[in-house]
């Protein structure tokens, strides 16, 4: 032990709780600024922290969360905080919080700094990425809006190549009836392979057949010689079953080839029939009853809200971990190592904000029309597994009297498998101006109405399913030219007769992949106008596209037919024939064999008879 | 200058003073300090060791700066015997999750893969080092010392302003 304990001990002691009280405040600062920035992946900046020793609490000047995919903006900046922290837990460097207070928080405020972390790098936006669900939306809901049918009666007339379609859909039924020419090929040289061995049997047959009529009942004259022919017979009737048993399989094997082809033959007509519809589908030709003016009124602005709202979704899903029990190896950066966390009974995460009352709004100074909201977040964790309840946001704003709005989200990472949950709805919103349609097809502008929308999304794992209700309200229209064609002029009439419309949108991941809905309580009347002018037209174009394709698919049929049936039609008459030779030799050996039973037992009572007369003689 | 004038400390000690044991285990506690990250709770505690028991400052010292150069050029291996014991040793996941639970434990930062390969390693060389060094110690005093000590670096550093300033007050801490 060192002399001076005191001198190297006690006394840097001191000076570490000196330190330690003069520093504190900055470190347990530093430390939620971390765990902050661990969840959001941008810059967590707070002001002027102080700690309270008795009760342990804290209380902050200012802080501000930057938007990760907007680095110069905050997601929210908040005034003064004050929240208590549990010590037990501090000392495990957990920072568990049991109910925070905060005040006049503000959305969307501009940054006077870069908010993006350092080195992080050019960060692309979670709605951005391959495979987010803005970038599935949007390609889905891009590729309706392409869709747009064409409305003008000479564009169908002139524009439509029907050569050129039929090779752009490469027709299934074509590839089918190929298909089939290899598989009836092949099972015609099986059943030739077939029948060459049944030829051979049918030698045997023939040879039976031959003994069994050689032998002759009457002329048998003994017991002896009667039984040595029914024993005979009765094994030319196994050679003959056994034959038979062969020959059945055989026949039953080409007999359901025969009927598998017939049954994808007969399915011809259903692929041709899907070809059509595909046809239609490349030609762009509405199906007038089902054909709704959605997607050109509305689907381009949709188009731009949905991206925007689902990136929330997106960035939610991207940084709201889940947590592994067993985390992949990282490449950190030098000295800097991987944190390993492991979960436990009545642990508790890293960071744990049991509840956060909120009230703000959007940034006054930037928008006059503030919008403000009040309501509660619950559950802000670093690691919901340990604390087995999931993040659930409840707000209600309004702005003035007029509008009004509420948010609930729920997002479960307690589970293997995340679950994002949204409902919101908004009403009374006023629309200075609100772009309906394309340059091309009715270019107008709503003005003065009033809009609301009520929202539902479910994202179970990959799985998704949205649905909205829009509504538009007392508007007036402007257009910016005079209609194109008369599809924009029918579609115009419909919309002067009205003061509003509703929009149902459902946006849902499939089998198939993402697909979008999108329909107007308008489409029925817009179908029906359209369906007067049309439909004669667009009729006579249908059937023209189904003639040149029924007349293709009828062509390669007829070659298919004509040798398929030839082929099938001679082994069916070589079956018939040999299943006749069966049929007479089975016949022969049975008939044989009774009348030789006949004859035994005529022989065996002729001499019973001589025998009884033998005896009365004597 | 505070570095020469603990290189000519410890070569003055490897010399005479303290014992082969006092030099080889300040040393090997520095090498642990140098291995492992700083800030954390078993770095206090090797500090505290040091101070308290009466190894050779110096040696531990220089230890601290020759092994902190082999922790950041052996980083990616510590990062890689980290995560195993972390992760891929079932019989240790008990003991982590336990630990990781308790109050202060979580101070000494074991669940980062750096921190704990750096420290398995750095207790795994301690023997080896301790022992090395006391040979090494035992071999200058009896050989190698006379040769160091002609050398001209030796002289520049013996001679220097700072090295007298530092002796003087070392001696003042007892």
């Amino acid at each position: 032990m060192r002399k001076r304990f005191v001198f190297f001990v006690l006394f840097p002691l001191l000076i570490l709780a000196v330190v330690l009280y003069f520093f504190m405040d900055r470190w347990i600062e530093a430390g939620l600024e971390s765990a902050g920035e661990q969840i959001t992946g941008a810059r967590v900046e707070i002001d002027n922290l102080s700690l309270s020793v008795s009760p342990l609490g804290i209380t902050m000047s200012r802080m501000q969360v930057a938007n990760p995919d907007d680095p110069w903006f905050n997601l929210f900046e908040t005034k003064a905080i004050t929240f208590a922290m549990d010590p037990g837990q501090l000392l495990r460097g957990k920072y568990i919080i049991e109910k925070m207070e905060v005040n006049d928080l503000i959305v969307g405020t501009r940054r006077g700094s870069n908010g993006s972390l350092p080195g992080a790098g050019a960060r692309q936006r979670a709605g951005d990425k391959k495979g987010s669900f803005a970038a599935l939306a949007e390609e889905v809901l891009a590729r309706s809006v392409e869709k747009t049918p064409i409305f003008d009666p000479a564009i169908l007339r002139k524009g439509i190549n029907i050569d050129s379609l039929i090779k752009a859909v490469g027709l299934q039924s074509i590839s089918h009836i190929e298909t089939l020419k290899t598989r009836a090929s092949l099972a015609t040289a099986q059943w030739q392979a077939t029948l060459a061995d049944v030829q051979q049997t049918k030698q045997r047959l023939v040879l039976m057949d031959s003994s069994i009529r050689s032998i002759n009942p009457a002329a048998l004259k003994d017991v002896a010689s009667v039984t040595t022919a029914i024993k005979t017979v009765d094994e030319t009737r196994k050679g003959i079953n056994d034959i038979v048993t062969t020959y059945t399989a055989r026949r039953d094997a080409i007999t359901a080839d025969i009927h598998q082809i017939s049954t994808a033959v007969a399915a011809i007509d259903d692929i041709a029939a899907e070809d059509y519809r595909k046809l239609l589908a490349l030609a762009r030709l509405p199906d007038i009853n089902a054909m709704g003016i959605a997607e050109v009124l509305v689907g381009k602005q949709l188009l731009q809200d949905v991206k925007k709202y689902l990136s929330y979704a997106d960035l939610a899903r991207e940084k709201i971990h889940n947590y592994t029990t067993k985390p992949e190896m990282e490449k950190p950066p030098r000295m800097k190592g991987q944190d390993i966390h492991f979960p436990a009974d009545r642990a508790y995460p890293k960071l744990w904000i049991k509840a956060v009352s909120l009230s703000g709004g959007t940034d006054q100074s930037q928008n006059p029309e503030f919008f403000y909201a009040r309501g509660q977040v619950k559950n802000i964790t670093s690691d919901q597994r340990i604390t087995k309840i999931p993040l659930t946001v409840e707000l209600t704003g309004s702005r003035g009297k007029s509008v009004s709005a509420t948010l609930a989200a729920l997002f479960d990472r307690t589970r293997n498998e995340p679950l994002d949950e949204y409902k919101a709805g908004i009403k009374g919103v006023p629309l200075a101006s609100y772009a309906l349609g394309r340059a091309d097809f009715l270019p107008a502008t709503i003005t003065g109405a009033t809009f609301g929308t009520a929202v539902a999304v479910k994202i179970p794992g990959r799985d998704f399913d949205a649905r909205a209700e829009l509504d538009f309200r007392n508007m007036a229209i402007s257009y910016a030219s005079a209609p194109a064609n008369i599809g924009d002029r029918l579609a115009r009439e419909v919309l002067n007769g009205v003061s509003g419309f509703d929009v149902d949108l459902r946006l849902w991941n499939s089998r198939e992949g993402f697909k979008a809905a999108l329909a107007t309580d308008l489409d029925e009347q817009f179908a029906a106008r359209l369906k007067g002018v049309l439909g004669a037209e667009l009729t006579k174009v249908q059937s023209e596209i189904r003639a040149k394709a029924n007349r293709f698919i009828s062509e390669k049929r007829k070659e298919f037919e004509a040798v398929y049936n030839a082929k099938r039609a001679e082994i069916e008459k070589q079956l018939a024939e040999y299943q006749e030779i069966v049929t007479n030799a089975t016949a022969i050996a049975e008939a044989k064999k009774k009348e030789l039973e006949e004859r035994l037992e005529k022989e065996k009572k002729g001499r019973i008879d001589d025998a009884v007369k033998k005896i009365f003689k004597r | 200058m505070l570095w020469i004038t603990i290189i000519r400390d410890f070569i003055k000690i490897l010399r005479e003073g303290q014992t082969p044991a006092q030099v080889a285990g300040g040393f090997a506690l520095g090498s642990i300090l140098g291995l492992s990250p700083m800030l954390t709770l078993q770095g206090a505690v090797v500090w505290l060791i040091i101070l308290v028991l009466n190894v050779n400052l110096s040696a531990a010292l220089l230890a601290l700066t020759v092994f902190s150069l082999f922790a950041f050029l052996l980083d990616p291996l510590f990062h890689w015997v980290g995560y195993q014991t972390l992760v891929n040793i079932d019989a240790l996941q008990g003991l982590w999750t336990t630990l990781y639970n308790a109050p202060v434990a979580p101070l000494t930062r074991f669940n980062n893969t750096v921190v704990t390969g750096s420290f398995v390693s750095a207790l795994v060389l301690f023997v080896p080092v301790y022992v090395w060094m006391k040979r090494f110690v035992l071999a200058y005093r009896a050989s190698v010392g006379k040769k160091i000590e002609q050398w001209k670096i030796y002289q520049v550093i013996k001679k220097s302003a700072v090295v007298q300033w530092y002796e003087k007050l070392r001696d003042f801490g007892g």
